[in-house]
């Protein structure tokens, strides 16, 4: 049985709303943390475009670990924010070299590159991925997307897009992925 | 241990996308990276696979970052769009009420500019103030021209046949010019007794001031005082009819002989100078001058007065041959009356007071 959103907190309507994977629920996040965050960011050496950029980040951050089933609910949505716009933006300034290590929080980011070198060539490669993905069609696009970024189950994929069953949206899986080295290796 | 190195898992897709992904069990997490320390060929396909998933994510988030800023864009624009359509909004008010603001104070200045025209109208037509019992003046007390119009009006009633084709403006000198002013300022309903008063002067008079010329129009109803038969000659024509017409101008002083629409070049020593006949059917007249058709005896005439002279528009029940209309004429009779032949008839008319101010007095003074 459905509950009425009418009886639900602010935070549990906004988690509703991005479970059901209405972007709107993005907007309204926005609009309410919009003031504290250009307050902080510009309290760090940041601009407007900055705190934009960073509470942006944020709530793709968490849209997405909501949407993957990551995300525990432990405070606030607000507060959520703010420390991940915190994080996000300590780890911008550190590679700016505008504040000293000391003072970026150790959990903040997950470094596991043994160098800069490789660090930079992970990236790129991963921006590489990025944009094979643009070159293959929709449906593949769509389909990865669900699969390794919504972290979506065969079965719900297969609702999601149509298929016959999750044996038919795997081998499209296969074939995706398939396509998507193809295009990875004409880039390269 | 070697066993373990030949079986190479990674070949196995879906674990390897379960191992990158985090969704094995601890323990067959922590086996299978057991194995990753050994295996080159697991290691690599490994970190394909999370380079693949970490491209695919980061295209995930920016697609749904792009989306975001697009809504926050649009929503942008819709409050801009409502701060739009508020500016217009009270664009629109600002020039309604501005209009209102105009047009209230463009009704005060046409009530004014009617109020005005009336005074002018009534200045030039000089109405007889009414000798009410609340206001008797006694004729020591009055001004000239008040003396001079008393003196008129008497003259009218002296001569009835010529005092009924006067012009009508009594509707403009009803009351004391004075008090009618003084009531249209003090309440909306006295000028609407100005207005009702202007419309009925207009009926039977029209006067248009431009610049320092005044053209005046009137109409007055003609008396019919003889018709004669058709073999009869022309009255003005009796004492004359061995003379030659030029001797007969040169005889009456006061005599104007017209042709046509041609106006008479010699004057007369008063106001009334150059005259000009036009002839015109009776269904040509105005419907507002019907009314005055009644009596037989009388010729409904527009009489209209310019700097160069006075125009006479007769209106008949037919019109005459121009044989008949050229032998037309004119004669003044004092300086407030003209007879005028035209065909068969001889017809006498009152001339408006104002024309003939200095007529009137004269007039008076005789009597």
């Amino acid at each position: 049985m459905k509950l009425s959103l009418f009886f639900l907190t602010p935070d549990a309507k906004i988690l509703d709303l991005i479970r059901k994977g209405d972007e709107e629920a993005l907007v309204t996040l926005y609009e309410s943390n919009r003031r504290p965050i250009a307050t902080y960011i510009a309290r760090n050496n940041g601009t407007i475009e900055d705190a934009h950029d960073m509470l942006q980040e944020s709530l793709v951050i968490l849209w997405e670990r909501i949407r993957a089933g990551s995300f525990e609910y432990k405070a606030h949505l607000s507060t959520f924010i703010y420390a991940t716009v915190k994080n996000l933006w300590l780890q911008r300034l550190r590679k700016k070299k505008l504040f000293s290590s000391a003072e970026i929080d150790p959990e903040a980011h997950e470094d596991q590159s043994p160098s800069a070198l490789e660090g930079l060539i992970a990236t790129e490669r991963v921006e590489m991925v990025r944009d094979a993905l643009e070159t293959i069609g929709e449906q593949c696009r769509k389909l990865l997307l669900l699969f390794y970024w919504e972290e979506q189950s065969m079965e719900e994929i297969a609702v999601h897009l149509g298929f016959a069953n999750a044996d038919t949206a795997k081998a499209k899986k296969y074939q995706c992925k398939k396509a998507l080295e193809q295009a990875l290796h004409r880039l390269q | 241990m070697s066993e373990s190195r030949d079986i190479h898992w990674s070949e196995d897709e879906d674990l390897l996308e379960q191992f990158v992904l985090g969704r094995l069990e601890s323990v067959q997490v922590a086996r299978l990276e057991k194995h990753l320390q050994e295996c080159d060929r697991c290691r690599i396909a490994v970190a394909k696979e999370r380079e693949l998933a970490a491209g695919i994510r980061l295209a995930g988030r920016q697609t749904v970052k792009h989306r975001l800023a697009q809504r926050l864009e649009q929503r942008r624009y819709r409050s801009a769009g409502w701060y739009r359509v508020a500016g217009v909004a009270a664009g629109i008010v600002l020039l309604v009420t501005i209009g209102i603001y105009n047009r209230w104070f463009a009704a005060n200045e046409t009530q004014t500019d009617k109020q005005d025209r009336t005074d002018r109208i009534e200045k030039h037509v000089e109405p007889e103030p009414p000798r009410s019992p609340e206001r008797q003046v006694t004729d020591a007390e009055k001004p000239a021209g008040d003396a001079s119009r008393q003196s008129a009006a008497e003259n009218r009633q002296k001569a009835p046949s010529l005092a009924a084709g006067a012009p009508r403006a009594a509707g403009a000198q009803s009351g004391n010019i004075t008090d009618a002013r003084v009531d249209r300022l003090k309440d909306l309903k006295a000028t609407n007794v100005a207005e009702e008063a202007e419309r009925r002067e207009k009926k039977d008079r029209i006067t248009i001031v431009t610049g320092s010329s005044t053209v005046s129009a009137a109409w007055v109803q003609g008396i019919v005082i003889t018709e004669r038969d058709q073999n009869e000659p022309m009255p003005m024509e009796t004492g004359a009819k061995a003379k030659d017409e030029r001797a007969v101008l040169r005889k009456g002083k006061e005599e104007n002989f017209l042709a046509g629409k041609s106006v008479n070049a010699k004057a007369s020593q008063n106001t009334i100078q150059n005259f000009t006949v036009t002839q015109k059917l009776i269904s040509d007249l105005p419907a507002s001058q019907r009314t005055h058709l009644q009596e037989a005896a009388s010729v409904q005439t527009l009489l209209q007065r310019n700097p160069t002279g006075t125009q006479i528009t007769v209106f008949l029940d037919s019109l005459l041959t121009k044989k008949e209309f050229d032998q037309s004429r004119v004669k003044t009779i004092g300086e407030d009356s003209i007879i005028l032949n035209i065909g068969k008839r001889m017809v006498g008319y009152r001339l408006p007071p104002d024309w003939t101010g200095q007529g009137v007095q004269q007039t008076r003074k005789e009597k």
